[in-house]
């Protein structure tokens, strides 16, 4: 089975919200310095799946991955879990994609790579947490899409059956190949890479795609436009209410309170 | 003159046999010993055991003929008894040889004879000595094994038996013996013989026809159980005569803190133990020097605690494992799964020595060894301080830990978490980097990258993981802060360009993270000048920067806090009131990396006395102190199997009738911390570190 597993590079979910800085000029989120970022979360669910399946199985696992030159480093990790190949989606044009953008370019990009039988992404990215990119590259690519999916059962060369997690339990959907699953973090436990996958991948020479060699119509423009970046302000006031009784301490913050239309 | 006719009663022809037996046990104990050879060179080369010869020699002797290891405090009843038996043995084994030369060279060829007069009057009285000592020493060995009912000897094998009761048919025969000749001849010198002649007296009405035979039938048994015991030492726990001895030998000298160093690790392409040739040959004369005695397991955290971890069966189930391999009659071998489907249970009949062959199938980990073992070491070192042939348990396990780790990549989901936090974080937890030095800028403690000039300073304070995110080991660095303060210490951390030590990464077999770690460590301390002290508060960062780092080119002086305090308080810098504590003060718990790896046990305890007026001991203490169940990465992983190590200590703590624990080790703090609030004595009993208790002094004085 040949599957295709998307990866994207996030920071660290582990740092606290209140260590990044926010340049509003640029609209652009800056970490704390001297922190790696490490693969999504739930790609390395998406991951561990495919080489679970493959293990299973047989086939190939290719990872992609659209960012920038930072953007090998998860492919590298994806590398030392066990992946196959890698392929660097890299331009600078592509650095500020919306999710549409990201969909067409992934999509491209996995159309270049030839036969797929499965398309494996992670349900949602931990930094935007938009859950649109998988979708998106089903749409692209005229697969079916199941998303998100706790586990993936009975796999054959024409189709799986995944669990598709809904409000008050799940769905068994079986589902024709090609198809694109969405992976939440219930399907499984991401491996830790063995000592020779690391220095496998420390070799590995990744591919470098750009949007010329993905015959990307320049200039579609995105349809999102991300018009400001900031953060949130808080405001605290104490306003002590002055009585002589309780009784009309309270009818006073009742007034206090509609006034402030909070009642 | 006193002497003795030489084989009274012993036909020429008899002789010719027990020369034959002789030469026959001389080649089957060398056929034996061959084998055994043959099968440890099996092992992967390793030169470092056979350096600093001299100095090997010097302590295989001592330990050998003074029992340096085997009388030790705890352990004066089977510390005697071995040393009966021991030289009981050694002085019959020299006495036979006396007589050999007399009979055999001395006479035949010189015509001379001293085994007569003064010499035979001191050889006899000497020889009965010892061999009284040798049975005393078996009578006591019998009762300790079949009599005393010790938790460790709860099964014993038809081997144990075996040795005993040939050993003792030897020293009853050799006395029986004495005794028929002095009553058959009338030997007018009978009374040296101090030991058999009242049997011999009683002996006297006997019809001398009737002694005579008896001494043939007694003298014929000596000799063959003498052939027996020969033939049967290369295949039992008795060869431990001399792989006990070639085992302390050859003991790693290297810093016995640290773990060997996997070099040019990116160019390996198999690491750690995964079968028995991977183990080096040194690892593998480990397994044939246990006898069984059960003392790794006395102060074992896991053993004491009922988890599947024992160390004596480790050893004995991979030495029979390697044994049977080879065709060799030894123990159990193969998959072994008791009645109640736990690996590694107590020795049981599977255990009993046999020739059959081991299924090439079986795995050394999974089949011989389980995962849950290796797992559950808390690499405390309580297993080899006390093994008296200096077994080496600890690296054994860590090997085994290497290759699931770094080939196969089969660990506890906890590790995950672990290594990962590690790699992205350089600590265990998922706190940024960037966060290290928070508290010390509440506690007004400089970074060194903010000192201006860094020459003026006396030491680096290493304040390690724990005490740098964690809210309760914060409080442990601030009140170090504070002494340093009141001593006038200049000194800075190194703060966020401070990373992991490596220890939890190591000591979980990530020796590859380890190497990261401490590299990007050393890189930076070496840039602030490697001549500065540091001072750790951590005993596993102490141990890894004092032992390890040498290793990958970081050689510093590194204290522990415990030291450096004792220091400040003995030069008079830090000026503490020698007060008392009110209540029944603290009972001191060692730290396994601070007393066990580094032997530093008297100076916390120093510490305590100069600032609490004392402490209480807890009966295992020292070298026999018991793991509070942190180290080992065990602090990072959860404690399923068993009961907690931490209660078991903390009870023992809470028996001295103290008002607390005082530690030394952040690690020990938070399992303490957990114990109190789990056993809901957290309102009466404290967790403190002794850096927090001379703080508090140091707040009380002025």
């Amino acid at each position: 089975m040949d599957i295709v597993v998307t990866v994207k590079q996030v920071p660290d979910p582990d740092i606290p919200p209140t260590h990044f800085r926010v340049d509003e000029a640029t609209r652009t989120v800056i970490p704390p310095a001297g922190v790696s970022p490490v693969m999504n979360g739930y790609d390395a669910h998406a991951l561990e799946a495919a080489l679970r399946l493959r293990d299973q199985l047989g086939g190939k696992v290719t990872v992609v991955s659209l960012g920038p030159d930072s953007a090998r480093d998860a492919l590298k990790r994806a590398i030392a879990m066990g992946a196959d190949a890698a392929v660097h989606v890299n331009d600078p044009a592509l650095n500020a994609a919306d999710s549409t953008t990201t969909a067409r370019a992934l999509a491209a990009a996995i159309k270049k790579l030839g036969h797929v039988d499965l398309v494996l992404s992670g349900r949602q990215a931990s930094d935007t947490d938009g859950g649109q990119v998988h979708l998106g590259i089903a749409t692209h690519l005229g697969l079916p899409a199941v998303s998100p999916v706790q586990k993936i059962d009975d796999p054959s060369a024409e189709t799986v059956v995944a669990e598709r997690i809904v409000e008050d339990g799940y769905q068994r959907l079986r589902v024709r190949l090609p198809a694109l699953l969405g992976v939440s973090s219930e399907m499984n436990e991401p491996r830790y890479p063995p000592l020779k996958g690391i220095m496998a991948a420390g070799r590995a020479q990744i591919p470098v795609w750009t949007a010329a060699d993905l015959e990307l119509e320049a200039g579609q423009p995105g349809k999102v436009q991300l018009r400001r970046l900031y953060v949130e302000t808080r405001e605290a006031s104490v306003e002590i209410i002055e009585a002589e009784s309780p009784g009309e301490a309270g009818a006073k913050l009742a007034d206090k309170l509609r006034e402030a239309r909070l009642v | 003159m006193p002497t003795r006719p030489i084989g009274w009663n012993v036909s020429e022809v008899a002789f010719g046999v027990m020369y034959v037996l002789v030469a026959v046990q001389a080649l089957l104990l060398a056929y034996g010993g061959t084998r055994r050879y043959v099968m440890w060179r099996r092992g992967r080369p390793l030169s470092g055991p056979l350096d600093r010869v001299g100095e090997r020699a010097r302590h295989a002797l001592a330990v050998t003929f003074l029992h340096r290891r085997l009388l030790r405090p705890g352990y004066l009843y089977s510390g005697l008894m071995h040393l009966f038996i021991f030289w009981g043995f050694v002085v019959l084994f020299i006495g036979t040889l006396i007589v050999l030369l007399e009979a055999d060279i001395v006479r035949p060829y010189f015509g001379l004879s001293f085994y007569q007069g003064t010499f035979y009057v001191v050889y006899k009285l000497v020889i009965n000595l010892f061999g009284l000592l040798f049975l005393v020493g078996l009578l006591m060995a019998v009762y300790r094994r079949y009599g005393q009912q010790l938790p460790r000897f709860r099964r014993s094998l038809s081997d144990d038996a075996i040795v005993l009761g040939l050993l003792l048919f030897l020293g009853l025969t050799g006395f029986l013996l004495q005794a028929l000749r002095l009553a058959a001849t009338h030997d007018s010198a009978a009374p040296i013989h101090w030991v058999s002649y009242p049997v011999a007296l009683a002996l006297g009405g006997v019809d001398p026809a009737v002694l005579t035979g008896a001494h043939a039938v007694t003298w014929w048994s000596h000799m063959l159980a003498n052939t027996a015991l020969l033939v049967y030492i290369p295949v039992s726990k008795l060869a431990h005569i001399f792989t006990g001895p070639a085992n302390v030998f050859l003991r790693a000298t290297d810093p016995k803190a640290a773990l060997n160093t996997i070099a040019n690790i990116e160019e390996q392409e198999h690491f750690g133990v995964a079968k028995l040739e991977d183990f080096s040959w040194k690892q593998l004369v480990n397994f044939d020097a246990c006898m069984r005695c059960g003392r790794c397991l006395d102060f074992c955290p896991t053993f004491n605690t009922g988890k599947p971890l024992k160390p004596r069966q480790l050893i004995v189930e991979i030495g029979a494992y390697m044994n049977r391999q080879a065709g060799l009659l030894a123990g159990p071998a193969g998959p072994r799964i008791d009645e109640a489907g736990v690996r590694g249970s107590e020795l049981t009949a599977a255990d009993e020595p046999s020739l059959v062959q081991v299924p090439v199938i079986a795995n050394l980990i999974g089949d011989v060894v389980s995962e849950d073992e290796l797992w559950d070491c808390t690499t405390c070192r309580a297993c080899m301080e006390q093994c008296p042939v200096q077994i080496e348990h600890v690296p054994l396990i860590v090997e085994m830990r290497r290759n699931l780790v770094l080939e196969q990549s089969k660990f506890p989901q906890e590790l995950v978490t672990l290594f990962n936090n590690l790699e992205r974080n350089a600590n265990p937890y998922s706190f940024p980097a960037s966060t290290r030095a928070e508290w010390a800028a509440a506690a007004g403690v400089q970074e060194l990258a903010q000192v201006a000039d860094p020459s003026s300073l006396e030491v680096i304070y290493w304040v390690g993981c724990m005490s740098s995110f964690d809210a309760r080991g914060q409080r442990v660095a601030t009140a170090l802060a504070k002494i340093f303060a009141a001593a006038e210490v200049r000194f800075a951390i190194l703060g966020r360009e401070e990373g992991c030590s490596g220890d939890p990464a190591r000591r979980a077999g990530n020796e590859y993270l380890f190497q990261l770690l401490a590299q990007a460590n050393i890189e930076r301390l070496n840039h602030y000048s490697s001549e500065k002290r540091i001072v750790a508060s951590c005993p596993h960062c102490f141990n890894t920067l004092k032992n390890e780092y040498p290793q990958l080119g970081g050689n510093y002086e590194v204290i522990h806090h415990s030291q450096f305090i004792q220091e400040l308080i003995s030069s008079g810098r830090l000026k503490v009131a020698p007060g008392v504590l009110e209540g029944n003060g603290f009972a001191y718990h060692d730290p396994c990396y601070l007393g066990r790896y580094n032997e530093v046990y008297d100076a916390p305890r120093d510490v305590m006395q100069s600032v609490a007026g004392g402490f209480a001991e807890m009966p295992r203490c020292r070298d026999r102190g018991f793991c509070c169940g942190a180290g080992g990465a065990r602090a990072f992983m959860e404690e399923k199997r068993g009961t907690r190590i931490s209660h078991n200590r903390l009870n023992e703590a809470i028996d001295t009738r103290a008002d607390g624990v005082a530690v030394a080790c952040p690690f020990c703090v938070t399992m303490f911390e957990d114990g109190v609030r789990a056993l809901n004595v957290e309102e009466r009993f404290a967790v403190k570190d002794i850096a927090e208790i001379v703080a508090a002094a140091l707040g009380s004085e002025s």
